[in-house]
């Protein structure tokens, strides 16, 4: 069957030492092909490249800022742009209607009604609530937005009045991050622990072995809540942010130290790891200039994976009321008003993070099988 | 040789080529050959040369990216002597199917990948008697596939046809191959390098089983190795291949004692024998196997040929040229008219 | 050449043994005695073939002589130019370190003994990095010496092994094995793995890398047509023990030991065309787990008789400089290989 492949995979040799031009790629160049062979991958990559320079620059790119609030038009449902008006004409500029909240006399009730009279257009680059970029930079221009009494809400509003498409720009950044820093975490911890217990075995291997399987065996979830739950109530925002990553990749750790450790372990009697030993190489050596990269392009698949898990339960946290607290926002946060069958009826635009929320999960699984194919360039 | 008597298999102008990333690649590059009935050929070269892919190509094997691009195989052994036209014949057609298992065997290199794990050597016996032998009931073919194991000299064939693959030994499974491969009477057996990965007593054992059973059972044998002392002791008819070319011909003795090719002859001289004496370096074969978008032009071996004549081996394509009594080189340095230098 | 020239390493009485163990308790369940007790030595300057087939130990032996694997009983020496006499089994860890810039490994498998992610030059310079003989221009200039030694272009120093041939890598793993100048290579099957026509290439590199470096080889391989052509003294291993030793020409002539006779009685021969085959064993390689009793090869062995099965023969010397381990090596006619006119190529 060696012919089978030797036919079929052109393996890029050259012919001997003076052939000289043909091209050989190196290790990266071939794996990234792989990975662009995998449309899904390939668009999953885009879409999360989008996802996390819009989460950058979240305060140019929303309308509003991410605690504006406009008291008369909370529960406003999504309020955009029109290129036709009620006349049947049609404007090459985008424009929303003006927007009143009266009170019926009858009724005593509020009423919402859209006043097709007036027209406010839309503009870039307009002036509005300040905020800070990337936790330097001090604008407040926004990248575009309705001037005057005009109101542009995409998504709609909540309960407070506040826009929900700028909101879930701002949630962005939390939503998206936790899990790297979680991932993070894990892939210390994780590879640490896989590559000691791999290489040396023995007696604390099985110790560690035990262990990982019973983090593996607990339901993750009851045990997210319950450590979520010990959080103290009186920490700021940004240590529940850290504390939640932390609960987060308690779990996870768990199944990397696997992976690297099942990859030490087959690659610890390869010739080229006794080679090393044969000329004297240090352990220290052999683990990270041999085993470990090795091991690094499962370690990124398994990691991409995991992400996705760590946004669903920082966002189940969080809309359980027990992750992110305000003023940060989270889309788990965002989706905790819509917690009522009742809200979701009346306000269903308020489950608009849920659609963000499954298409970053479902574009990191993309990407993590595109990287899965990749990680083995020579495999057919 | 077999001018009045039709051989059992015979292959003509056989092209097959594989869709790659560089293009398409021609494994088999137009070769020609016979088997006569219960002879034995082998098809010598290294790897790369085509001799696995046209053992695969004779059973209607290659799927795509691969194809057989042309030429024609012909079987002449069915019952009643019509001769079927392989290479007319869709791989997964009834046909081809009825041909392989009853008609040609194959065994292969490396016995542990080509079992099913999960079943018994037994059931996998049973599997092929019964899908090939119409009528057979699972206790006739079990009855059957005893009596195999038994005929391919596995102790214990009772025993043995309960245990799994990997319960086997290396030379054992090779047997239980050899046995599933005869077990619905083969006239043809292609054997793709059986004994390479063997210890060489558990080696000898098994060619010396295969040339028992093909005495016994009058079955033709292919035998594609790279190992120039196993096509001696075991074939007939040798083909030396390289790059999908047929570069030399003849029968076995001819061809080893008067190799006409520098292929050949240079192969004969690289290989370290267990009966030379002398220590002297060996004469090596220079450079190496041009790869696939490389094909040279003309004489395919000219980019390493000792006796390369730019002008001549690079233009074009030197037809086989008769070496002796049936025996062929394709160098233009065997041509009738080929002014021979003193050496 | 035997007797003038001193040993460079001298194994007597080597044994290894592996324990199986499974189960969650990792009970014992069996032993494999990988070696058992093993002597034989290698003069200086000279090439010794360790030969034998699938579970003799030969590869074990290798390890356990390049320190990779730790032997439970014997002693090798390794007579270093300086330091005189070391015993390799049980050394501390410095002398083996010190040890291993005179003693180095040729893999079998090109693709598994060079990390596929490293360049050329950094897996040749590895050893002389590690153990900081050299840096920098010096260390550069190394590599390319090493390169053109073995026959390849220096402009591959910085790419990555996939992108040479299987005969290419086997060199650069020659090369790597030569950068600290060794004086003992253990070559462990070094050309199993290449194609026919590479493997003479390759033989004739390792041959003038003798002749110019003063090499010593001990080759490990189970093909008897290259160990016959390639090494001066041969050791025969069964199941882990020494069957027979003595000068290559003369072990294959003149066996014995029966096993050593079954060997060569089993290897196919050009020329051999359909000749009545010799099969002289019958059975296949036992288990190592569970080696027959008294002689290993007695279930095997035309000649066996019931003091085969009882007691274990020892390895004794029958004749100036030849050993082996049968109770009838006095004795027992055995055959061997012969040259057969018939067999050799016309010359053109």
């Amino acid at each position: 069957m060696t012919e089978l492949a030797a036919a079929g995979a052109l393996a890029p040799a050259t012919a001997d030492a003076d052939a000289g031009t043909a091209k050989v790629l190196s290790v990266r160049q071939l794996a990234w092909r792989k990975f662009r062979k995998n449309r899904l991958a390939v668009f999953g990559l885009v879409v999360l490249a989008l996802m996390y320079l819009s989460a950058a620059f979240a305060g140019f790119l929303a309308p509003y800022g991410d605690r504006e609030t406009h008291a008369q038009f909370a529960r406003v449902g999504p309020h955009g742009l029109n290129l036709v008006d009620a006349d049947g004409q049609f404007h090459l500029t985008p424009f929303v209607y003006g927007l009143e909240r009266t009170m019926d006399r009858k009724t005593f009730k509020q009423v919402l009604t859209v006043d097709t009279e007036k027209r406010y257009e839309l503009r870039w680059l307009v002036k509005g609530a300040p905020y800070t970029l990337l936790g330097f930079i001090k604008s407040d221009v926004h990248l575009f937005g309705v001037e005057g009494d005009g109101k542009l809400f995409l998504l709609g509003t909540d309960s407070k009045g506040r826009d929900l498409f700028s909101r879930i720009l701002y949630g962005a950044q939390v939503s998206l991050t936790v899990g790297l820093v979680g991932v993070a975490l894990s892939l210390f911890i994780g590879i640490s622990v896989g590559l000691i217990t791999g290489y040396y075995g023995g007696w604390f291997d099985e110790i560690v072995q035990r262990i990982i399987e019973m983090t593996l065996a607990f339901p993750q979830i009851p045990l997210w809540l319950a450590l979520a739950a010990l959080v103290p109530p009186t920490w700021n925002s940004i240590q529940i942010y850290f504390a939640i990553s932390l609960v987060l990749s308690i779990l996870s750790w768990g199944a990397l130290a696997r992976q690297v450790r099942a990859m030490v372990l087959s690659l610890k009697t390869s010739d080229f790891v006794r080679a090393a030993k044969y000329a004297n190489a240090s352990t220290g050596r052999i683990m990270f200039k041999h085993l470990l990269p090795g091991t690094m392009s499962h370690v990124l698949v398994v990691a991409t994976l995991t992400i996705p898990a760590m946004i669903l339960g920082e966002t189940a946290l969080s809309f359980l009321g027990l992750g992110i607290k305000p003023p940060m926002t989270s889309w788990g946060l965002l989706l905790n008003e819509a917690q009522s069958v009742q809200v979701i009826l009346e306000l269903p635009w308020l489950l608009f993070p849920a659609v963000f929320v499954v298409l970053t999960i479902i574009s990191f699984n993309f990407v993590g099988d595109g990287l899965r194919d990749a990680a083995d360039p020579f495999s057919r | 040789m077999s001018v009045e008597t039709t051989p059992l298999i015979s292959v003509e102008g056989l092209v097959t080529e594989f869709r790659t990333e560089g293009g398409l690649v021609r494994a088999v590059n137009g070769i020609d050959f016979t088997i006569p009935r219960g002879g034995t050929l082998a098809v010598l070269g290294e790897s790369g040369c085509g001799k696995s892919v046209t053992g695969l190509s004779l059973l209607n094997l290659i799927r795509p990216p691969g194809a057989i691009a042309g030429g024609r195989i012909t079987y002449y052994g069915m019952e009643g002597g019509k001769p079927v036209e392989i290479t007319s014949l869709p791989p997964t057609s009834e046909a081809m199917r009825k041909l392989r298992g009853s008609e040609i065997g194959m065994i292969f290199q490396e016995p542990m990948t080509s079992f099913d794990p999960l079943y018994t050597v037994g059931e996998q016996i049973i599997e092929t008697l019964m899908a090939h032998k119409r009528g057979i009931g699972r206790a006739e073919a079990r009855v059957q596939a005893i009596e195999m194991l038994a005929k391919v000299r596995l102790p214990s064939p009772e025993i043995l046809v309960d245990r799994y693959p990997h319960q086997l030994s290396g030379g054992m499974r090779q047997r239980v191959m050899i046995a599933m491969a005869l077990s619905c009477g083969p006239k043809l057996l292609i054997a793709d390098e059986p004994t390479t990965a063997l210890d060489v007593t558990t080696e000898s054992q098994i060619l010396d089983l295969l040339q028992n059973l093909q005495q016994e059972l009058g079955m033709a044998v292919m035998f594609i190795t790279h190992d120039l002392a196993v096509a001696s002791e075991m074939a007939d008819e040798v083909v030396v291949m390289y790059l999908g070319y047929v570069v030399e011909r003849g029968p076995v003795e001819d061809v080893l004692n008067n190799p006409s090719h520098p292929y050949t002859q240079a192969l004969l001289e690289s290989v370290p024998r267990l009966d030379a004496d002398s220590k002297e370096r060996l004469r090596t074969i220079e450079g190496m196997v041009p790869t696939p978008d490389q094909m040279p032009r003309g004489c395919p071996f000219h980019t390493r040929c000792r006796h390369f004549m730019p002008g001549i081996c690079d233009t074009a394509l030197p037809p086989l040229y008769a070496a002796g009594p049936d025996h062929e080189a394709r160098c233009v340095l065997v041509a009738p008219d080929f002014a021979k230098e003193p050496a | 050449m035997t007797e003038a020239a001193p040993n460079l390493l001298e194994v007597r009485g080597v044994s290894k043994t592996f324990t199986l163990s499974a189960g969650l308790f990792r009970r014992d369940t069996g032993v494999v005695r990988a070696l058992d007790d093993i002597s034989f030595s290698v003069p200086a300057g000279s090439t010794v073939g360790l030969v034998g087939e699938s579970g003799c130990g030969k590869s074990t032996m290798g390890h356990v002589i390049m320190g990779g694997l730790k032997a439970d009983a014997g002693e090798i020496v390794f007579t270093d130019p300086e330091q005189g006499p070391v015993n390799l089994v049980g050394a501390g860890k410095q002398t083996l370190r010190h040890v291993r810039l005179n003693m180095q490994m040729i893999f079998q498998d090109p693709n598994a003994s060079l990390n596929p992610r490293m360049r050329l030059f950094d897996l040749i310079a590895e050893p002389l990095v590690i153990n900081k003989v050299l840096s920098g221009k010096a260390l550069e200039e190394r590599v390319v010496q090493l390169l053109e030694q073995v026959g390849l272009s220096p402009r591959y120093m910085f790419r990555h092994p996939h992108a040479l041939s299987g005969g290419q890598r086997q060199r650069v793993v020659i090369a790597r094995a030569l950068a600290l100048n060794p004086q003992l290579v253990v070559a462990d099957e070094p050309i199993s793995a290449l194609d026919v026509s590479i493997q003479a290439q390759t033989l004739n590199l390792l041959k003038d890398l003798q002749q110019e470096r003063k090499l010593t080889y001990l080759f490990i391989a189970h093909d008897l047509g290259v160990v016959n052509h390639f090494t001066d003294t041969t050791v025969v291993m069964y199941l882990g023990r020494v069957m027979e030793t003595g000068v290559t020409r003369e072990v294959f002539r003149q066996p014995l030991n029966p096993y050593t006779e079954a060997l060569i009685g089993s290897v196919p021969r050009i020329g051999g065309h359909k000749r009545g085959r010799r099969v002289v064993s019958t059975g296949e390689v036992p288990s190592a787990a569970k080696p027959p009793s008294g002689c290993h090869f007695h279930p095997r062995c035309p000649y066996a008789q019931d003091i085969c099965r009882k007691e274990v023969p020892a390895l004794r010397e029958i004749r100036p400089g030849r050993q082996s381990r049968c109770h009838f090596a006095e004795t027992l006619e055995l055959h061997g290989m012969t040259s057969e006119p018939a067999s050799a190529p016309v010359p053109h």
